[in-house]
């Protein structure tokens, strides 16, 4: 199960979540990013720094919830994540569309 | 079936078993921890195309797939079966990773990521079954397990109590070297408690002060052991130098490691 904690700094949402996202629970990250971004022009930072497994189920809700932030100017940085889910955002070519950063910090500052 | 085999069920929360006895079977056969994670994650997606596109024809959640894995001199091979409908991944137009997001289709990444990993694919299709056979060669990452440092030599020893909160517990609790003679003994242990019908297990590593090679292949037997039972094991203080080795031959994919027994209990008290 995936534990999720939401917090603003400054303007910027910043949510951790923490789990190893396959495709048996993938579907809790698209929920919760569905239910805590209702404000799609919102401008979030997701910190995956403990996420210790990420399959394309995963990376799906990535792009769905970047999608609609982006229809309505809000946009979707990814901050810290391990080497493992690194890995699988550069084979995809996700690295290249969303924007990641080595730090929380660095990823709410880059707004 | 045979050892080297295990059968899981066309739902989707089944598929971590078919993915930690492959992690079990790459890292014994000395695959590096990267090539380790590709492994998981390439069964893991091939299961999950299964389960969520091929199975309609099939009596789903009856219809079960089948991975076996075993060691070949450059690596090792895998073979996954099903009896849904024919589907040859080698035949499905692959996605383009330098697409952007306004060209860029929602499926096909685990087909990428099979073609993309693995060294050899093969899908035949015959009496109504899909096996696709793939073969993950060692690289010259490949950690030898013979090759696990070893740690200062306090006497190995530990102790099996149930768990003062909650008696369907288990606690395991290692001191010293995790050498194969300790694990050994752990592992009958724990095969009896199974088959009295103890399923959940706490590894208190807090007192353990390194791990030889045969512990670890014993580790990655046991846990496979308590899975097939539908159990479940937490290890709990693991020390840095062995979390380290975990991570270094993919073992962190498949075990589950907190940081105190309290929130290994309240780990296994969740619901699944």
């Amino acid at each position: 199960m995936l534990e999720f904690v939401s917090q603003f700094i400054e303007a910027i949402k910043v949510i951790h979540v923490r789990g190893r996202i396959d495709s048996s629970n993938a579907h809790e990250l698209g929920d919760y990013l569905k239910m805590e971004l209702t404000d799609a022009s919102q401008q979030v930072v997701l910190d995956l720094s403990e996420v210790s497994y990420m399959s394309s189920a995963g990376l799906g809700e990535l792009v769905a919830a970047y999608r609609r932030l982006q229809q309505h100017k809000g946009d979707l940085r990814l901050a810290q994540p391990s080497a493992r889910v690194r890995d699988v955002l550069e084979l995809s070519g996700l690295d290249t569309v969303l924007q990641v950063y080595s730090s929380r910090i660095d990823a709410v500052m880059s707004y | 079936m045979t050892d080297s085999c295990v059968q899981i069920s066309c739902v989707l929360s089944d598929i971590a078993r078919a993915c930690s006895f492959v992690v079990g079977v790459a890292t014994q056969a000395g695959l590096s921890g990267r090539d380790v994670e590709h492994c998981y994650l390439v069964v893991d997606e091939i299961c999950t195309n299964i389960i969520e596109h091929g199975s309609i024809t099939t009596d789903c959640p009856e219809a079960l797939i089948e991975v076996c894995c075993y060691a070949v001199p450059q690596g090792i091979c895998i073979e996954i079966r099903d009896n849904s409908i024919e589907f040859d991944p080698l035949s499905f137009p692959l996605p383009d990773p330098s697409d952007g997001l306004d060209r860029r289709g929602d499926g096909g990444w685990g087909i990428y990521f099979l073609r993309k990993l693995m060294d050899d694919v093969r899908h035949d299709f015959a009496n109504g079954q899909n096996k696709l056979t793939l073969v993950k060669k060692r690289t010259s990452e490949a950690v030898s397990l013979d090759s696990v440092p070893t740690s200062e030599n306090s006497e190995p020893s530990y102790t099996l109590t149930p768990h003062l909160q909650d008696q369907r517990v288990m606690m395991i609790s290692l001191e010293g070297r995790y050498t194969g003679v300790i694990a050994e003994a752990v592992g009958d242990d724990v095969a009896h408690l199974l088959q009295q019908g103890v399923k959940w297990f706490i590894m208190d590593c807090a007192g353990a002060t390194g791990l030889s090679s045969a512990g670890l292949k014993h580790l990655v037997k046991l846990s496979q052991r308590v899975q097939d039972r539908k159990g479940k094991i937490i290890f709990s203080g693991v020390p840095m130098q062995i979390e380290e080795l975990f991570g270094l031959v993919g073992l962190d994919l498949i075990f589950t490691m907190v940081e105190t027994t309290d929130q290994a209990l309240r780990e296994l008290q969740k619901k699944p």
